[in-house]
């Protein structure tokens, strides 16, 4: 599995990628603590929808892991793993361990 | 051509309306993709065709062949979801098993393909779903309720993921068929199959080319604007 510090490199080109299908003023400021979904953040649910199936087919292409970010698990856990993006890092670090 | 390089997935190909369909789009100028559990058999040369061994109700399977395909072809246009099982008897003679298969290749199959297919028509903003429901459903046969049941979520579905699937500019949309004379219907009783023809506006039974015209309305580039529609034949 990858490090967290390479899986916030690929979640970062993502962001990248969706960036340029939102308009310049709409953008997500790539920082720490930046807050991706929710209240306070310009995605809206297509915009997550586009984010996420870039970062697995990215993740895939790039370092060759298969992982399906989407699970039900996502959704139950009580603090959202979208919120900004070290928790979406953690999230997906945290994929593969569970396996 | 307009049609020339553009790639359609075709599920069930190895035989049936999958097959037909398989040869229609290769004489029209697509480069097909075919995926079906068994090999093929399709005799042709031409270099258009591929056939992938699939079972369309096993996630990984599908994740994995998608990719492929993709990869292959560089892109992926048109996904007509094909395969299909049937197994016709009373509700109350029906094991739970046959209900979960049923569901597993008819729904889960018909989903998962066009969940996958999706993510990449998505890269190039433009994609086009059919799947294959039954005229079943409105009919409301006796004796195909799980069938039809199956059948009616492939219906539901479409409609409901071709509005989740708009802002990509992805089409899906449903073509529900008359009994055609395939292996699917083979052991149903000729009283029966006289019997629904009976209840159809155009008395007859279906054909191949009735299923590949409804077909083909919704995958033409004219028919961007046309979505979440279920056309059934036969005048049900
Ligand atoms: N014929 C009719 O009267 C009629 C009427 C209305 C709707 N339909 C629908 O039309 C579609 C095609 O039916 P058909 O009459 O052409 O049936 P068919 O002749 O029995 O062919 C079914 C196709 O589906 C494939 N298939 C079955 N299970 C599969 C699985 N798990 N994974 C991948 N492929 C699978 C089969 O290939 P393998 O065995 O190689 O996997 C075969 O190629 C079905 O969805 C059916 O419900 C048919």
């Amino acid at each position: 599995m990858l490090s967290k510090d390479e899986i916030k490199k690929i979640v970062i080109k993502s962001i990248q990628e969706i960036n340029l299908l939102l308009e310049k003023n709409k953008r997500l400021k790539i920082e720490k603590n930046m807050c991706l979904y929710g209240p306070g953040s310009n995605l809206d649910s297509i915009g997550l929808v586009n984010l996420l199936v870039d970062l697995e087919q990215r993740l895939y292409n790039e370092a060759g892991v298969s992982v399906s970010i989407m699970d039900s698990k996502a959704f139950s856990l009580k603090n959202s793993p979208f919120r900004n993006l070290d928790s979406l890092v953690n999230f997906i670090a945290n994929i593969g361990k569970d396996k | 051509m307009k049609n020339k390089n553009k790639v359609v997935v075709i599920t069930g190909d190895s035989k049936g309306i999958g097959r037909y369909l398989t040869e229609y789009y290769l004489k029209k100028g697509f480069v097909v993709a075919g995926c079906s559990r068994l090999e093929s058999g399709l005799n042709t040369k031409s270099r258009s065709y591929s056939h992938f061994r699939l079972d369309v109700s096993q996630e990984d399977q599908v994740v994995k062949t998608v990719r492929s395909i993709f990869h292959r072809f560089k892109g992926i246009d048109i996904l007509i979801n094909c395969a299909g099982i049937a197994s016709l008897n009373h509700a109350l003679l029906t094991p739970a098993e046959t209900v979960d298969r049923i569901f597993a290749v008819n729904f889960k199959g018909t989903f998962l393909m066009s969940r996958e297919c999706s993510k990449f028509m998505k890269i190039n903003r433009c994609g086009r779903i059919v799947n294959i429901s039954s005229v079943a459903v409105p009919l409301k046969i006796e004796g195909e309720a799980i069938y039809a049941a199956s059948k009616s979520a492939v219906a539901t579905f479409s409609e409901i993921f071709a509005k989740e699937v708009a802002p990509f500019n992805i089409t899906c949309n449903c073509v529900g068929p008359t009994p055609i004379e395939t292996d699917l219907i083979k052991n149903v009783p000729v009283e029966k199959i006289d019997r629904i023809i009976n209840s159809l506006s155009l008395k007859r039974m279906g054909k191949f080319i009735d299923v590949a015209n409804a077909i083909d309305f919704f995958v033409k580039d004219e028919s961007g604007y046309v979505t979440g529609q279920t056309i059934y034949l036969g005048g049900v």
